[in-house]
């Protein structure tokens, strides 16, 4: 498959795990573009034979990182009262929201954890290669999100 | 051996080695409360995993899968348009392609009035070729020589890479790069040496009169494109 067409097929994955990022589907998507604007600019920096997706979210996570930088210089914060918009159809909304608004909660570096792991399903090394960390870094990230999304959502 | 919890999120990741993995088992097998405690850790799993599974049956939105499209257009900083930083450092990436990588790939990004010097290859086209007379087999050929405000401009194409470069103080600076195709398909260029239509565009702003004729062309490149 032609590079540009493997992105394509994993747009609905960058989707998903930017919503999970974002306030709303809207910067969601426009996070998923400049992800996949710079991974088209970059592809010679692409290694053939390595995973396509870890490199694309990689990319997708510094995007992340610089913009998340940004806004907190700006002074604008996510208030976990305003997650939850950016759930898709949902068999219980209720849920849903509980959710988006935990995990709006988290800090960035656990949510981001927390969202390629149980939310994508990468395995733990795949994850810590998305976010250029050592496994044991990210296993106390994933520990520390969990157990604050448990206390949160009372399960 | 104690069972943590980092043990029984592993465990239902199934990130958990085969030996403490039966260690859990064992334990949870005898113990009530550890067993709940494993279900606590299954549920939220599958809680995250199915709340955000809907977006992925969602129609992609076209602007999407357009940005994933070939030939994205990196224009250069100007003095009247701000570009993201990103876009100036992927710019900074494609001309390293012709130049011969001789422009940092990881440096900081070149800025609003940012010096993108031709080297190597590209360079060495832009002194030599007439676009008059094209080189066949080059890597980088010449498509339009003209005059703006400033002296001398060429427009140039490369295999990845297309795009103008004006002389600027005994050199050439590249005023504009556009990413290429690699592959066959295009929506843009059906032949490797066709200039895209947003580089000619841009050459027809900058352009003062005609573009240079055969004898125009080598008495400048005669003159030094001075």
């Amino acid at each position: 498959m032609a590079f540009e067409q493997e992105i394509v097929a994993l747009l609905p994955r960058l989707r998903r795990l930017a919503r999970v990022l974002t306030r709303d589907a809207t910067s969601a998507d426009d996070l998923v573009q400049i992800a996949v604007e710079r991974a088209l600019t970059r592809r010679d920096q692409w290694r053939d034979g390595t995973r396509l997706d870890s490199w694309v979210m990689r990319i997708m996570k510094n995007a992340w990182i610089d913009e998340t930088r940004s806004r907190a210089r700006w002074g604008k914060v996510i208030e976990g009262e305003d997650a939850g918009l950016n759930v898709g159809a949902s068999s219980d909304p209720a849920d849903s929201l509980a959710i988006a608004q935990a995990m709006a909660k988290l800090p960035d570096e656990q949510r981001i954890a927390v969202a390629l792991v149980l939310v994508d399903g990468l395995s733990y090394a795949d994850a810590a290669d998305v976010l250029e960390i050592p496994p044991g870094t990210l296993n106390s990230r994933l520990v520390r999100g969990r157990m604050a999304l448990m206390e949160m959502l009372d399960q | 051996m104690s069972i943590t919890d980092e043990m029984l999120m592993a465990y239902v990741d199934g990130e958990l080695p085969e030996a403490q993995r039966m260690a859990v088992d064992s334990a949870v097998a005898a113990d009530p409360a550890l067993f709940e405690k494993l279900e606590r850790h299954r549920r939220l799993r599958a809680r995250m995993g199915g709340v955000f599974a809907g977006v992925l049956h969602e129609p992609v939105p076209e602007r999407l899968i357009a940005a994933a499209r070939p030939s994205n257009v990196v224009p250069f900083p100007s003095r009247h348009r701000a570009v993201p930083a990103w876009a100036a450092m992927a710019a900074c990436v494609a001309i390293g392609l012709v130049a011969g990588l001789s422009v940092p790939r990881f440096g900081p990004a070149p800025t609003i009035g940012s010096d993108l010097r031709a080297h190597g290859q590209l360079a060495t086209a832009l002194d030599k070729q007439l676009a008059s007379a094209p080189a066949h087999g080059a890597a980088v050929r010449v498509g339009l020589t003209f005059r703006s405000a400033d002296g001398y401009c060429r427009t140039f194409t490369e295999k990845t890479v297309a795009g103008l470069a004006c002389r600027d103080g005994g050199g050439w600076k590249v005023r504009m790069a556009v990413a290429q195709a690699a592959g066959p398909a295009s929506d843009y260029r059906t032949a490797a040496s066709e200039t895209p239509p947003q580089v000619l565009e841009a050459a027809q702003n900058l352009m003062v009169g005609e573009p240079l004729d055969a004898k125009a062309e080598a008495d400048a490149r005669a003159r030094g494109w001075r």
